[in-house]
């Protein structure tokens, strides 16, 4: 053989060689530091999973009311199982595939209450959709359409509501509810002014039904997994929070389509704005966020979402004094709604703030952050720990360099604890699920879905909801606090009992 | 035979996939815990329900994980050395394709944060392909121990 066949025939051996010299050299880096001290202080202190279990199915059919059926009014009817047979069709393969893998909840819904009446039939007809079908297989017949949600109530064959109507009539239709013996499951904001937040208490309490808030992120696995991390100790003494919405878009910023052919013909808009003399308008009916009369705004609409993912986190009920501020600075529209705003909540006793910032006209990711004395936990789509460079907690890690100071420590419940963050492909995409989706039992699941069979499970078992009576209390005095801050230009402060 | 001196560039492709074969097969094997159980039950594709059936039952998920480690470093490594170079490559198209079939790039990503955009076409076809150029140009014949094979 000639020389130069040999050297070409070995052409490979050099690459093989770099390889094998280069990952030595990688390995032997890594192993001069010995992690598993640091792993087995997290794993004492922390549970292995956050995940809970899927809320299980009782043999007890519950029937069910559903008073609006606007968008997040089909959105929760869908959640339960039930979509028009032409939106069926309209579905990708993704979107019917995940809702057709989504838990029977043996439900009937047996009533619908909406105001604009074309969308009531729709979603009588949606609700009769029980096996899932598409327009071509679908022949069932509508169910019942009530004109107001008082015949609703009065319907003895009626178990549970679910109220996703304008945030003004969230706290009347709740209490007749309670009254007439039915389960609510209600939509924030919990109520549209601060004397409802106590009458909704009172009468959630009074008549014993199984309420729950629309907060689903209390399923959502990161948040239950920032619980974990809060209440192991592992951020020292927690001082400041800070949290936002961004949103960057005419439907982010309420701007919903308004039917053509609305007219007081299909909208009861007597009802709707409570027998007042005020003249029929569209844009108020079908947009109804964007005007104080129906609805809470940015405080409503949006604090209230990330007040209560940092009240189940840290469990800090309502702050001594809450300030906002902000104004109508990008939307130059008919609303009367901020659409930049900003709260700050205080807590002295607890020696803490909860910072808020909401911006209608950015779409920046902004986590939510929790700042402790020796660490601050990152909460997004993943959970991440870093560490404080003087953290007493980790003193003995960060001398022994086995952590570095505001090195990510991610400690999703779904991936292992482990300080190499190898991010395969798999971890990856899974983590890059959004807030709508949470796994349970590695299987992806709408959290809104998890939250209704919380509430269903309640029901038939009497176990407590998730956003009970006292946590939605919470949430309605502090959107309350927030909104009347911003329209009186005042400080408010809670006295334990009152807002002053 | 193709003429020697094109052959170079089709021996670093062939070499570079290789060594991209050995890392993910090595770094897999090194990853205490490493399972591809979540890659599986999260599969989309065609291929969806074969893949939750491999995740279904823990031995044939160890057999899976072990096999799919061993493959991907046997590959690798004839890959870089250049022998039984057209047994590897198609070993290796037939991963890329599984890999590809498991999350096709059909353009509707479930969110923002996924690496890239892909419609129809992705990395691991790309590769799939470029595997396919070096099966044609059997440049291991030329740059690889298959040489000493062929030539006596």
């Amino acid at each position: 053989m000639k020389r130069r066949d040999l050297l070409k025939s070995l052409a490979g051996i050099p690459f093989l060689g770099a390889y094998g010299y280069l990952l030595f050299d990688k390995n032997s880096q890594q192993t001069t530091i010995n992690n598993q001290p640091f792993v087995d202080f997290l794993q004492k202190r922390l549970p292995a999973s956050g995940q809970q279990n899927i809320p299980p199915i009782g043999s007890k059919k519950i029937k069910l009311g559903i008073i609006g059926t606007g968008s997040r009014g089909q959105y929760l009817m869908k959640a339960l199982g039930f979509v028009k047979p032409e939106n069926i069709d309209r579905m990708n393969e993704q979107g019917r595939q995940l809702f057709n893998e989504q838990t029977n909840l043996n439900i009937e819904i047996a009533a619908i209450c909406d105001l604009y009446s074309p969308r009531a039939k729709d979603a009588a007809k949606a609700a009769a959709n029980i096996d899932r079908q598409g327009s071509m297989s679908f022949k069932r017949e509508p169910v019942k359409i009530y004109a107001s949600y008082k015949q609703l109530l009065a319907d003895p064959n009626i178990d549970a509501v679910v109220i996703a109507t304008s945030d003004q009539w969230h706290a009347p239709i709740t209490i007749e509810a309670a009254k007439a013996g039915k389960h609510v499951y209600c939509e924030k904001a919990l109520t549209h002014n601060l004397e409802d937040v106590y009458k909704v208490r009172d009468a959630v309490k009074a008549n014993r039904v199984v309420f729950q808030l629309g907060h689903q992120n209390r399923q959502a696995d990161n948040y239950i997994r920032a619980r974990q991390v809060v209440k192991a100790g592992l951020l020292g003494k927690v001082n400041l929070v800070e949290t936002s919405t961004n949103r960057n878009s005419p439907n982010g910023a309420w701007l919903y389509n308004i039917p053509k052919d609305a007219s007081v013909q299909n909208v009861d808009w007597k009802q709707f704005v409570g027998n007042s003399s005020k003249p029929f308008n569209k844009e108020h009916f079908f947009r109804w966020r964007l005007f104080w009369d129906y609805g809470t705004g940015l405080s409503g609409d949006l604090l209230t979402h990330e007040y209560d993912c940092i009240n189940q986190v840290l469990e800090i009920g309502i702050p001594e004094k809450v300030s906002a501020s902000g104004g109508i600075y990008h939307w130059k529209d008919n609303r009367e709604v901020p659409d930049i705003f900003q709260v700050m909540m205080d807590y002295p006793n607890k020696g803490m703030s909860v910072m808020y910032s909401a911006s209608l006209a950015n779409s920046a990711s902004r986590p939510r952050l929790i700042m402790g004395s020796d660490a601050s936990l990152e909460i997004g789509r993943d959970v991440e720990l870093k560490v404080e460079p003087r953290a007493d907690l980790y003193k003995d890690f960060l001398k022994k360099k086995i952590i570095k100071p505001g090195e990510t420590i991610n400690l999703n419940s779904n991936s292992e604890i482990k300080l190499d963050a190898i991010s395969s492909a798999t971890e990856r995409y899974f983590a890059s699920r959004g807030l709508l989706y949470t796994s349970r039992n590695g299987k992806t699941m709408d959290t809104t879905h998890l939250h209704l069979a919380e509430w269903l499970h309640a029901i038939r078992s009497g176990a407590k909801t998730s956003c009970h009576i006292d946590r939605a209390f919470d949430e309605g005095i502090v959107a309350q606090m927030a909104t009347l801050s911003y329209r009186e230009g005042k400080m408010k402060y809670w006295d334990g009992n009152k807002v002053v | 035979m193709n003429n020697n001196k094109s052959l170079l560039p089709y021996a670093l492709l062939r070499v570079a996939i290789g060594w991209l074969f050995l890392h993910e097969g090595i770094n897999k094997l090194l990853t205490e815990g490493w399972t591809a159980k979540m890659y599986l039950t999260q599969s989309t594709g065609p291929l969806k329900g074969f893949f939750s059936w491999l995740a279904s039952d823990s031995s044939l998920m160890t057999i899976t994980d072990y096999s799919l480690c061993i493959l991907l470093v046997a590959v690798g490594t004839t890959l870089i050395v250049g022998i039984l170079e057209r047994y590897s490559i198609i070993i290796g198209i037939v991963l890329l394709l599984m890999f590809y079939l498991a999350y096709p790039p059909l353009g509707d990503s479930i969110s923002q944060h996924t690496e890239g955009n892909y419609l129809l076409i992705d990395k691991n076809l790309i590769m799939a392909i470029a595997l396919f150029v070096c099966l044609k140009t059997n440049s291991a014949e030329e740059y690889g121990l298959e040489r000493i094979l062929i030539k006596k």
